[in-house]
């Protein structure tokens, strides 16, 4: 199956969900997007960056100065209260709508 | 300090963004660098890993792009949420006091209202070129100054006159016209309009082209076409608006003329007095031929417009070359506006513009008192972590809901106000038929006062309710009062000064209205034709043939012919009395002639206080004469007039070019002896100065009036009808209209109008004065209502506390209410005196337009005084009333 393209908003969602698990740099981010997804979300630099800073105006994530686990200097990002309680709503809502869509796709 | 903080903080700003561009150059670089080490990995040389790795980001500066518009996308998407925000706190902070909130709109409302309006009417009476004219400034009127030092000024000259600035003028252009009032006959029915007789370049000239229709396309002003073009009024109200009015005919002075078009709505021409309807020269003077040929019937006006390249000073020189005498052009703005209304008018402005300061100072108090209630909100949200500039930010909003509100609003009371003004104060000038640019600026500056007056009050009381300036509020607190106590002296003085002034103009006016006259004027009428260019041919038997029929309408109880009554005009005949050398005089006037038949003196209720009155014999009978009170004990003092003689009217022989001084009819001219005294009836001004209440008079039957000496078509001369009637004239006038008229259309309007209407033009003053300064007075108090309400409002918040304690150790809710009543109304009362004494003051500058009404009028300062009161009183109650229920709880609250 080749990549497909993002709901817009999704991006967020999956962002908040990889760095749930603990804190990551911009490519370990990417790297984990596509491997959970099994290759269905391969995520560019010119979508993963401005969804990084806008997640971090919003208060939701927090960057700071670190060592990737390559031993590289990388900006790590860490998931906040505030975004987990995000993520937390939106899970909960993403559920409802998939498995409502999923509904109305299986009628016929 | 604050300058500085504010620039310490935007530099920072600046800094961090600088912060935040190189951490993110760092990350992407550190992002390539790790796909490019991938790369390499994979084995691939160095260059190609780099190279691959940039494609695979899509290129550095794209992704910070991009970044950088997800930043500013989300700062915006902020700013508005923030804005939607407060406009919602605004809006609910504001309908927490509905009260209040409205009566700020309110104040600003009305105050803002009166002067929109008058900025309308001043604009497009006086400042404003007239609409639909091409570069009006390029338009002048023309005026001719005598000869010397005489200053004499001729603002019209003849149609050859006119042809040469036409023809002889190089450095302009130039069109004539003529301003009268005509009969417009529309399917049989006979109307009146303000009619103007242009030359054939009069519309070229302005530039203005009509809506609907080709318009007057004469060629030359002898051979126009028979045509005529309606204003867009006078298209809305005889033909509803007809879209195919053009072609329609109608008469207008005998001549069968077409509808040729319809001008835009609000053209009037080239001055902003109102026209009904154009028409060529040819039309307005048929049957007065040789008025484009006579150098001495100087009845047009002219209007010239530069032609491109020329200068005004060069134009005046050429004219007054070309015509032989000083001319100069006058701009066409404000032109025909009088001098009289032009100075009221400004006047009124500044009055305007006072009540206008007032209502802002006002609604400031309001919003003091809304403040003081919404203390505790602002102490709550900034206890749960507002900053001071989200409260600061919601004020500001606030402020601009309430004055963009009240600006609507006063928009809306300007356009209702503006034609009840104008009626006033500027009769002849044109409606008003769309906003005006100036209006909508003037609204503009107008809100932004408004919300300048509201932010700075909310912005200043936010700083107050900061515990760091709270402590100063105290020592602030009597400054502010003295402050207010101020500004409501000045506002109940000002509706006091004005209140006053309408007081003396109505009482003059009353007075006027109450004097015995010596005749009976309600209920009486006159029928007569309007005056056009020279004389209406048959006049004597149309009217004579009409007078039998009115008489016979329903609803007519006496009819009499006329020629000419006190105040629509006079007769003066040459008079002498047997037996002395001098005709009688007071001053230098002689005694004025009426002519009467029995049913004109019973109409006017002229009273005969020895004699007999007229009866239907004196018509054939002996000459006779009825003389009135001042005549008699003038000319035959201590002594009975009944049974003497007196001699009027001119000798067979007389001629005018051989008579030297005033003429005096011989012993040839047969005496006429008096057999009655009538008391004095007011011959001419409505005024009783000097001799005007006591004139000569007599009173002559209409067969019996002597001719001028001169042929004239038929004798006596019937210049209208006199009527009483039982009921409206409204429904009797078209009747009569269509008696008189009969299926002529060649007749000029016939006026049915009230006698008193004839005073009109004298009583004009005094019911501008009344009616002007009773709107504006009005005004004036709803202001003063308003801030004396929200003054005595605030002071009563600011005192609840002291009420509370004055309740809770036992005082009586009655005695807080009178103690609140007392102090608003010494402060109303000051400003009465103050207001009464700066009345008597301005009214010297009035004093020649009172008629029996001093200044210092106890009756008239005792209605301004009394109103102002009941005013005060009414505005305090409220606020006064809810003291007096203060709960002493409070106390336990605050």
């Amino acid at each position: 199956m080749p990549p497909s393209t993002l709901l817009q908003g999704t991006l967020d969602l999956l962002i908040l969900r990889t760095l749930a698990l603990g804190p990551l740099h911009g490519v370990a981010i990417a790297d984990r997007i596509k491997q959970v997804t099994r290759g269905t979300f391969e995520v560019k630099a010119g979508s993963l960056f401005p969804a990084l800073h806008r997640l971090e105006a919003d208060g939701r994530i927090r960057g700071g100065w670190g060592a990737a686990p390559t031993g590289r200097r990388a900006k790590l990002y860490v998931i906040t209260r505030a975004g987990r309680a995000h993520l937390a709503a939106e899970t909960k809502s993403w559920a409802r709508v998939a498995l409502a869509i999923q509904q109305v796709l299986e009628m016929s | 300090m604050s300058f500085l903080s504010r620039w310490r903080a935007r530099t920072r700003t600046w800094l961090r963004r600088d912060v935040v561009e190189r951490d993110l150059s760092r990350e992407l670089a550190d992002w390539v660098d790790e796909l490019a080490a991938r790369y390499e990995a994979d084995g691939c040389a160095p260059d190609e890993a780099r190279r691959r790795a940039l494609v695979e980001t899509g290129g550095v500066e794209q992704v910070k792009d991009q970044v950088r518009d997800a930043r500013e996308r989300w700062m915006l998407d902020r700013a508005i949420e923030r804005l939607r925000f407060d406009a919602l706190t605004a809006c609910r902070s504001l309908a927490a006091t509905p009260a209040l909130t409205a009566a700020v709109v309110m104040t600003i409302a009305s105050a803002a209202a009166i002067n929109l309006a008058m900025v309308s009417l001043i604009d497009r009476a006086l400042l404003s070129p007239p609409p639909h004219v091409v570069d009006a400034d390029r338009v002048f009127t023309v005026a001719m100054h005598a000869p010397g030092d005489t200053g004499g000024l001729r603002t019209t000259m003849s149609y050859p006159s006119f042809a040469i600035v036409r023809d002889q003028v190089p450095a302009v252009s130039a069109a004539a016209y003529l301003r009268d009032t005509m009969s417009l006959v529309i399917d049989g029915d006979q109307r009146r309009v303000n009619a103007m007789a242009v030359s054939a370049t009069y519309f070229s000239l302005l530039g203005a082209r009509p809506a609907i229709g080709p318009g007057l396309i004469a060629k030359n002003d002898d051979a126009a076409e028979p045509a005529v073009v309606l204003s867009h009024a006078l298209w809305q109200s005889a033909f509803g608006g007809d879209p195919k009015v053009v072609g329609r005919r109608v008469s207008i002075r005998g001549v069968d003329c077409e509808v040729a078009g319809v001008m835009p709505d609000g053209f009037s021409g080239h001055s902003a007095v109102g026209v009904d309807l154009w028409l060529p020269f040819a039309v307005a003077f048929h049957g007065n031929p040789g008025w484009d040929r006579d150098p001495y019937r100087n009845l047009l006006s002219t209007v010239v417009r530069l032609a491109p390249g020329q200068t005004l000073e060069a134009a005046e020189t050429q004219a007054t070359r070309a015509l032989g005498s000083p001319t100069t052009f006058d701009s066409i703005v404000g032109a025909n506006v009088g001098a009289t209304e032009r100075q009221v008018a400004w006047w009124l402005g500044a009055v305007a513009l006072l009540i206008f300061a007032i209502g802002l100072a006002n609604a400031a108090t309001l919003l003091v008192v809304r403040a003081a209630r919404r203390q505790e909100d602002i102490v709550i949200r900034t206890a749960l972590g507002a900053s001071r500039g989200r409260l600061l930010a919601q004020a500001i909003v606030e402020a601009m809901l309430v004055a963009a509100a009240a600006t609507a609003l006063a928009l809306a009371f300007a356009i209702w106000l503006d034609e009840p003004i104008r009626r006033v104060l500027f009769p002849d000038v044109v409606g008003r038929s769309d906003l005006a640019r100036t209006t909508l600026e003037a609204a503009g500056i107008s809100g932004a006062l408004a919300f300048a007056i509201c932010a700075l009050t909310a912005v200043w009381q936010i700083r107050g309710s900061l515990p760091a300036t709270a402590l100063s509020g105290a020592a602030r607190r009597s400054g502010r009062t003295r402050a207010l106590t101020a500004l409501l002296l000045l506002q109940t003085a000002l509706s006091t000064v004005l209140l006053s002034g309408a007081g003396m103009f109505g009482q003059s006016l009353r007075k006027l209205a109450a004097q015995d006259l010596g005749m009976r004027m309600d209920g009486v009428f006159i029928v007569s034709f309007e005056q056009g260019p020279g004389d209406v041919p048959g006049r004597n038997e149309i009217l004579a043939a009409a007078l039998e029929k009115v008489r016979a309408l329903p609803g007519v109880e006496l009819a009499s012919p006329i020629d000419s009554l006190p105040f629509t005009g006079f007769n003066v005949p040459p008079i002498s009395v047997p037996g002395r050398a001098e005709p009688p005089r007071i001053g230098e006037q002689l005694p004025y002639l009426i002519a009467s038949t029995p049913e004109s003196l019973k109409i006017l209720g002229i009273e005969i206080a020895e004699g007999r009155t007229f009866t239907a014999a004196d018509d054939r009978g002996a000459p006779v004469v009825i003389v009135n009170d001042t005549m008699a004990r003038v000319v035959w003092p201590g002594e009975s007039a009944i049974g003497k003689c007196i001699r009027i009217g001119f000798d067979d022989d007389f001629d005018p070019a051989l008579s030297v001084g005033p003429p005096m009819p011989s012993d040839k001219v047969p005496c006429r002896q008096i057999v009655g005294v009538a008391h004095d009836v007011r011959q001419r001004s409505i005024v009783p100065v000097d001799n005007e209440a006591h004139l000569m008079q007599y009173f002559v039957p209409f067969s019996q009036v002597p001719p001028p000496p001169f042929p004239v078509a038929s004798w006596p001369e019937i210049r209208g009808l006199l009527l009483r009637t039982s009921t409206g004239i409204e429904t009797l006038a078209p009747q009569i209209r269509r008696i008189v008229v009969g299926r002529r259309a060649d007749l000029p309007f016939v006026r049915v109008a009230a006698y008193t209407a004839s005073l009109d033009r004298q009583l004009r003053p005094w019911r501008l004065g009344t009616t002007l300064l009773g709107l504006f007075s009005a005004l004036a108090l709803a202001v003063a209502a308003m801030g004396l309400y929200a003054a005595f409002a605030h002071v009563v918040a600011e005192r609840r506390r002291e009420m509370a304690i004055r309740i809770a150790i036992g005082a009586r809710p009655g005695g807080v209410l009178r103690l609140i009543l007392r102090e608003s109304l010494s402060t109303a009362a000051a400003g009465v005196v103050a207001g009464n004494l700066a009345a008597i003051m301005c009214g010297r500058w009035v004093q020649s337009l009172l008629f029996e009404t001093a200044p210092s009028d106890p009756m008239v300062l005792g209605f301004a005084a009394a109103v102002m009161l009941t005013v005060a009183l009414a505005a305090t109650l409220v606020p006064a009333r809810s003291a007096s229920h203060a709960d002493p709880n409070i106390l336990l609250r605050v």
